[in-house]
């Protein structure tokens, strides 16, 4: 460091020298041919030794020395000088009359290194010649924010990527999570709604089947699953890029609306061998702070208050009195069991990296081994992860050929304490343990052994959750996974270059769930009989898929146009299949068996089975034009097919254009010193969904098994093949601005989208007569429209003294409007308006939360409840608005209203990167504004308890409204004795505002210098340890139980990672 | 560069080529879970074989032959039973049995006929769309077999549905709008026809049928050309050509491929069947019980057996059962056919039908007594009708009535006659417009009765 100053004092004190000698030859060489002299520096004042200036129209050049300076002879006065080095915008300065010196800044130019190639995972493109709207991250970004979950990472730094929040598997290392796009073009009609997917789920199209929202995923050109991005090692990452306009994605055709994440392993490098290994070992605490539950005493007061104690008939009143006084002894005794802390743990996880990678110009080869163990805070859940890869490269001559080869297994465990819910609902009067320190299955001696005339309120039996710990349940899902894939490169001229690929993935998902039956959840069936006590079933899968591609780009340089094209066509084959068993009669918990069981059952519950097969072609072609390095054009075509699709349209043509002005390369542009660049770009065009289930165009027949005609098997067709039936085709159009501000140190990006979906596969009830009742037809549209800002700005950066400071803040705002549906749609809505479920009479809770509904104008992520004012102080009812205006107490499924939308106004995230010497600290921020919410856990918890039964909210004592006069915000507490409590339907009282700030993460790293002793003694190079606190705190305007059937946790993990 | 450009241009070629001719392959063929498509269904003989029992199938739902168009609602509606109150046989068939078919129960059951009848056509018309120019995946006289079939199985879904959905000829004539009717499968409606428009599409059917179908092939089970010819019978009597009936009806009769039973051991006459419905075994029994058996009892009373066969009678078709599981225990008022308790297959059409349409067409009193006779005999009545009893054409008109009711007790055509001859309501067996409170043995007649069901679109 002190070098480097002394350098610099020796270079200001030869300029002034320079200067005055300048001025000097000036003034008395006037009109001649002039020796020009000058210094090249960068913009943070760096000198640029290398650069060449030259004399514009002439081949007078010289080039830069190593302090910044230069001097040009023989300068025709009023010339023009420019000066041209990589990595830097080119300079003009036109002399003036009598000058001799010119000083020249350069600025770097805007586009850092990592953006100048877009990768779709079908061609590669310059950022010049692409017009489509596309982000890369490396994976050291993305490390930084998360070392354990890619997913979430991406969920922060990128404004467009979004997860569905999961409030009932919280921090559940075995769901994944619900990814978005942009949004969502689909109806919520018959699709899993909960956000969660079981992880076990290696099969392409059922993953696509569950979300019909998720964006398609491509891992080194070839289409993968969710779960396979969701257990890769994070440091295996080299980059990933989310496209998300039509310009990015048509080449994917049929797969693209929702979007294109592709995925960039790291590729051998050449050199010697080098090692790379890291190791990460985290912490999950569970995260209670959102729950608030009662204590022994004050549960027993708000039952006593609620009138579990109280009976009409006075026979049953003294029993019930009789259960009181001896459960306030409890109390007294001192019992006040906190339950949830019960199944929790401190989960830690342990995640070792190694790659060893080397070769030389012609052979390269690495390999990578991988064991991730994770621990969730759920007591004895967590996920396992092993995995093994190797890849070898060779580079001779105009061919390349890469293959990769991986292995992984993943083993996920699901707790057998069971679910978080069935502790948080626990009484705390009830003891856990016995004195020898075993949980008490029976938390609660029966009315005979305690001599009282009926059963306790509510319930004939508390069972202990915590009890099935101590039994041999075995509850977990795995999945083998395999791949092979080879790509090979034949430059058959310097600018055609053929490419080819085939690829081979396999997974064998496998699960199986043993409950003994002495598990508390037979506990109930006592009266049936003891041979079905006692389940174990078992899924085995097979999910295959097969890729192969062929492609070509060419590349045409003339005059100051350059060309791109690129061509290509792809088959893929994917076929799953899955066998499902169980099993009932398991006596003992080490019959923990298959075989050992008594039978299928009683109920007789037969294996099923499922098997899919779906093929898929798409072809492509696309051509990118741009001319002086301002104006670009760039036109894609795809042709997609799909055995999923009508027999009449299985081939199906997409196609999106895009422009793109590079307004900084204009003559009329002048930088200022306000903006130094400035990029616009905009495209159009369509991209399609295939994300449905095929049966819906194919006509196909059923057998009736348990029905013959004379012994012999009779076949039938009931539904309505659509041999018409198509893609979804969504047209999307994307504006983009790109600036450069302030010498570089800001840069802006600001896009407005808009997504027309506008042949939404819908059911259409069809005329009887025609032998069929509904058939599915493109009817539906919707449109979806948002824009992202971008902003990220240098702050600091100081290379010289390696410190930089980057700060970023984006935001989001996206909007989703139904425009048109199918009268079926209304018999869907009106059945979410009856009283008694139709699927399930004896269902109470049935709008007890908002059902969706789906309404033209309005989007689907509306909350659809009934308009409250409130609770009514006199009476303590709440008081409705029916849609006439008028006022009632009566609640009526007809009066609801779009109260509030779910999707928020904005989301985004403000991050920070400080690098000081050789400390990191990077911090992220996600917020979300204008969201509203159905606080159902508080509904729940509150109202809708039955405090006979389940625990509550210590809200109920001190909340609800008890008197006459009594401003609450709460209803009354109060039960009628032989029905429970009243319960609480969909109302506006409970659509909250869902803003909040999230401190995602926080990273702490230190690279540790290598000059260090230990550090050459160990022969390491660049040790680095990483601290990473995710999830560290919330601050919002809803307070929720959060995780009810898994807890949420905060993760901190040590990262240590070095090379050899 | 030339080089270059042609060879892109090649290359180029080769993706268009793979794009539009092995791609459209590549992506055409799917097996879906525990589903086969049509296309596999369709590759063999049994496969088409299959699809139309599959239609069978259909036709045996509870709300079609299996109970409702046979024991079931129609034989209520076409007052076959007396010991019928609200309380016994629930409101739906108290309903029919009143003729009150415009109540919102009866619609939401004709809507249930509606769909499933329609259905099984969409089944039959699926099966004809796939055997064009399949003739050589065919053994023997096959293909004709099961094209016949299906013909024959379109047009007497269709012939019931237009004699439930539309009003009778008898009434109102041939222009009224009927019913679709529906050959080929399509999501866009069929517009509906009038009356004598679908006697026209059944006749062509049946006319088809009747050429496709070998009269030497007796499989009852299955629709086959003596049913056609019967059916055909049938529908010329409903749509008043007496001339074509008789000439049809007299077909299957001097056929004499069918002969009269002359015992009582089995009271459905199975042998007589020119077309019997198979009514899977289990199911078959429960849907017997859901019409008959307890709490509800329902049936045709002592007092009225004797009305109708007179008290001491050796008429085999005298015999009600005590209960549904044992036919032997007689002198209850369920119908003992339906008693055996392994009776699984359903007359549809039944020579005796045939005896009684020649009957019906014949000017000749002596002659129609003659195929009348013929039938008694058989059911062990000794003594025949003659001239001098059955003295004109409404004595005559008569006798063919109360044969229909003995024979076709429980089997839902009595409504149909009852249809066909526009019979006034109040000539109608157990009449009474006493709704409120109708007297012991009698079954009341809503004032707004009608023979006409609702269609539902």
């Amino acid at each position: 460091m002190s070098s480097n100053n002394i350098l610099l004092k020796r270079i200001g004190g030869k300029g002034v020298l320079l200067l005055l000698l300048l001025n000097f030859c000036a003034t008395i060489l006037f009109a001649q041919n002039v020796v020009i002299r000058g210094t090249v520096k960068g913009d943070v004042g760096e000198p640029l030794a290398g650069a060449t200036v030259k004399q514009v129209g002439t081949n007078n050049v010289t080039v830069v020395t190593k302090n910044g300076t230069y001097e040009l002879k023989n300068v025709a006065p009023g010339a023009s000088l420019q000066v041209t080095f990589i990595g830097y915008k080119n300079e003009v300065i036109v002399l003036k009359s009598g000058q001799t010196t010119a000083n020249f800044v350069l600025r770097n130019n805007i586009v850092s290194l990592k953006e100048v190639t877009v990768n779709t995972g079908l061609y590669k493109r310059p950022v010049g010649n692409f017009t489509g709207s596309a982000k890369t991250y490396t994976g050291e970004e993305l490390k930084v924010v998360n070392p354990k979950n890619v997913l979430q990472a991406l969920a922060v730094v990128d404004p467009s990527v979004r997860i569905t929040p999961n409030n009932q598997f919280g921090s559940d290392p075995n769901q994944l999570p619900n990814l978005q796009v942009r949004g969502a073009n689909n109806l919520p009609l018959t699709t899993n709604t909960s956000g969660a997917n079981p992880v076990s789920n290696g099969d392409f199209a059922a993953s696509y089947l569950s979300n019909p929202n998720q964006p398609l995923i491509i891992m080194d050109g070839f289409e993968t699953t969710l779960q396979a991005l969701y257990d890769m090692d994070i440091s295996l990452i080299a980059n990933i890029t989310v496209l998300k306009d039509a310009a990015a994605t048509v080449a994917y055709g049929s797969k693209a609306a929702n979007g294109v994440i592709v995925v960039d392993t790291k590729q051998p490098p050449m050199g010697k061998l080098r090692v790379t290994y890291s190791i990460n070992a985290s912490t999950e605490l569970p995260d209670l702070s959102s729950y608030h539950l009662l204590d022994a005493a004050g549960l027993l007061e708000a039952q006593r208050i609620a009138g579990v104690y109280s009976d009409k008939n006075q026979f049953n009143d003294i029993a019930k009195k009789q259960w009181y006084d001896y459960r306030l002894a409890q109390v007294k005794s001192g019992v006040n069991t906190y339950w949830l802390s019960q199944p929790l743990q401190v989960g830690y996880g342990l995640n070792h990296s190694l790659q060893l990678a080397g070769g030389g110009s012609q052979f390269r080869y690495s390999f990578s081994l991988n064991y991730n163990n994770s621990e969730g805070v759920m007591k004895e859940s967590g996920r396992d992860r092993y995995s093994l890869s190797y890849n070898i490269g060779y580079v001779g001559g105009r061919v390349k050929v890469n293959n990769n080869t991986s292995v992984g297994y993943v083993k996920g465990n699901n707790s057998p304490w069971g679910s978080f819910s069935s502790y948080s609902s626990q009484f705390p009067f009830f003891k856990n343990n016995d004195e020898s320190g075993n949980p008490i299955k029976v938390l609660e001696p029966s009315s005979g052994d305690l001599g009282f005339a009926i059963s306790a309120p509510g319930s004939l039996a508390f069972l202990n959750p915590s009890y099935n710990s101590t039994l041999n349940v075995s509850d977990y899902n795995s999945s083998l996974s395999m791949s092979n894939k080879t790509n090979i490169e034949v430059s058959l001229t310097d600018d055609l270059k053929l490419t080819g690929s085939l690829g081979w993935q396999s997974n064998a998902p496998y699960a199986q769930a043993f409950l003994p039956a002495d598990h508390t959840s037979f506990a109930g069936s006592v009266t049936s009989s003891m041979m079905d006590l006692g389940s174990y079933s078992q899924l085995k899968g097979n999910n295959n898929a097969l890729d192969g591609k062929i492609g070509l780009n060419y590349r045409l340089s003339f005059g100051r146009s350059t060309l791109l094209a690129a061509v290509g066509g792809q088959l893929q084959k994917t076929e799953s299949n899955s066998t499902q068993i169980k099993v009932l009669g398991v006596p003992n918990d080490y019959l923990d068996e298959i075989g050992l069981a008594n039978g299928y059952g009683t109920t007789s519950t037969k294996p099923s089975s499922n098997i899919n097969l779906t093929r898929n072609v798409s072809n492509f072609g696309s051509i990118s034009y741009n001319f002086d390095d301002r104006y670009t054009a760039e036109f894609t075509a795809n042709q997609s097919g799909s055995s999923q699709f009508g027999s009449n349209s299985k081939m199906s043509p997409f196609y999106a254009a895009g422009l793109s002005w590079n307004i900084t390369n204009e003559k009329f542009f002048k930088p200022n010193d306000v903006i130094q660049s400035a990029k616009l770009r905009a495209s159009m065009g369509t991209t399609g969904n295939q994300n449905f289930s095929s049966d819906m165009s194919q006509q196909v027949y059923q057998y009736k098994l348990v029905n013959n005609y004379r012994l012999l098997m009779g076949t039938v067709t009931t539904s309505f093949a659509n041999p018409d039936l198509e893609f979804q085709k969504t047209l999307k159009t994307n504006v983009a601005l790109m600036l450069g501000m302030f010498k570089s140190r800001i840069n802006v990006s600001a896009e407005y989208y808009n997504e027309v979906t506008n042949n939404l596969i819908l059911p259409l009830d069809i005329a009887p007569s025609t032998g069929f009742i509904t058939y599915q037809d493109n009817l539906g549209a919707t449109k979806n429209e948002g824009f992202e800002l971008g902003i990220s700005a240098n702050v600091i950066k100081d290379p010289q003294r390696n410190i930089f400071w980057t700060v970023g803040f984006n935001t989001g705002h996206y909007k989703n409007i139904i425009t048109r549906l199918s009268p079926a749609v209304e018999a869907i809505n009106n059945k979410n308006n009856l009283d008694i479920d139709p699927n399930d009479p004896n269902n109470k809770r049935y709008q007890t939360s908002p059902l969706p509904r789906f309404v033209v104008g309005e989007s689907t992520s509306r909350i659809w409840a009934v308009p409250s004012l409130g609770i009514d102080p006199a009476t303590g009812k709440e008081v409705f608005v029916k849609l006439d205006g008028s006022h009632t107490f009566e609640w009526d499924a007809n009066d609801k209203r779009a109260i509030a939308d779910a999707t928020p106004k904005f989301k985004g995230a403000f991050s920070s990167n400080l690098n000081y010497k050789n400390f990191v600290l990077n911090f992220n921020l996600m917020y979300q504004y204008g969201g509203y919410m159905y606080n159902q856990t508080l509904v729940d918890k509150v109202e809708n308890v039955n405090l006979a039964l389940g625990n509550a909210d210590a809200r109920v004592l001190t909340e609800r409204w008890k008197q006459p006069g009594d401003i609450s915000s709460f209803k009354s507490l109060v039960s009628d004795g032989t029905n429970g409590l009243q319960t609480t339907k969909a109302t506006s009282r409970f659509v909250m505002e869902d803003s909040f700030i999230d401190l995602a993460s926080l990273t702490v790293g230190y690279n540790f210098p290598s000059t260090l002793k230990w550090v050459k003694a160990a022969h390491l190079s660049a040790p680095r340890l990483m601290i990473t606190q995710n999830n560290l705190a919330h601050f919002g305007t809803i307070k929720t139980e959060r995780g009810t059937s898994y807890p949420f946790a905060r993760s901190l993990s040590f990262g240590l990672s070095t090379n050899f | 560069m030339q080089i270059v450009k042609k060879k892109i241009l090649a290359i180029a070629g080769l993706f268009v080529l793979l794009g539009t001719a092995s791609c459209q392959k590549w992506t055409d063929e799917t097996p879906q879970p525990l589903e086969v498509d049509e296309s596999k269904i369709f590759s063999t003989e049994k496969g088409f074989r299959e699809a139309l029992n599959g239609v069978y199938l259909q036709m045996g739902a509870p709300s079609l032959y299996g109970r409702d168009l046979t024991m079931g609602a129609l034989s209520l509606a076409g007052r076959s039973y007396d010991s019928v109150s609200i309380k016994k046989v629930g409101y739906t068939y108290y309903q029919a049995a009143s003729l009150n078919l415009n109540d919102a129960s009866i619609k939401g059951y004709s809507a249930d006929v509606w769909n499933k009848m329609y259905s099984a056509i969409a089944n039959v018309n699926n099966v004809l769309a796939n055997i064009e120019n399949k003739q050589s995946i065919f053994s023997g006289d096959n293909y004709n077999t099961i094209k016949g079939e299906a013909l024959a199985l379109r047009a007497y879904l269709h012939f019931d549905l237009l004699r439930m959905f539309a009003p009778a000829p008898a009434l109102d004539g041939f222009t009224n709008a009927a019913i679709p009717y529906v050959t080929v499968n399509d999501y866009k409606a069929t517009p509906v026809s009038t009356v004598g428009q679908v006697f026209d599409q059944c006749l062509v059917d049946l006319t088809d049928a009747d050429k496709l179908l070998n009269t030497n092939n007796l499989n009852t089970t299955q629709i086959n050309g003596w049913a056609v010819k019967g059916l055909m019978a049938r529908l010329y009597l409903y749509k008043g050509d007496k001339i074509k009936a008789n000439e049809y009806a007299s077909a299957v009769i001097n056929g004499q491929k069918f002969s009269l039973s002359t015992t009582k051991a089995d009271l459905f006459f199975a042998n007589e069947s020119l077309f019997k419905l198979n009514v899977f075994g289990l199911n078959f029994y429960a849907l017997r019980k859901s019409v008959f058996g307890a709490p509800a009892l329902i049936g045709t009373s002592v007092s009225a057996q004797s009305a109708l066969y007179g008290d001491l009678t050796p008429d085999y078709r005298k015999a009600f059962s005590l209960t549904l599981d044992d036919a032997t225990k007689t002198g209850g008022i369920i119908p003992a056919k339906l008693a055996l308790s392994s009776a699984n297959v359903f007359p549809m059409i039944r020579l005796t039908e045939m005896y009684y349409i020649a009957a019906e067409c014949t000017d000749d009193i002596p002659t129609a007594l003659g195929y009348l006779n013929t039938v008694r005999k058989a059911r062990g009545i000794i003594v025949d009708l003659t001239p001098a009893t059955v003295t004109d054409a409404a004595a005559l008109s008569t006798e063919i009535l109360n044969e229909y009711r003995k024979e076709f007790v429980g089997e839902g055509q009595v409504f149909f006659y009852y249809k066909r001859n526009n019979t006034a309501f109040t000539s109608l067996p157990f009449y009474t417009n006493n709704v409120e409170k109708p007297p012991l043995g009698r079954v009341a007649v809503v004032p707004n009765a009608t023979y006409t069901f609702v269609k539902p679109e």
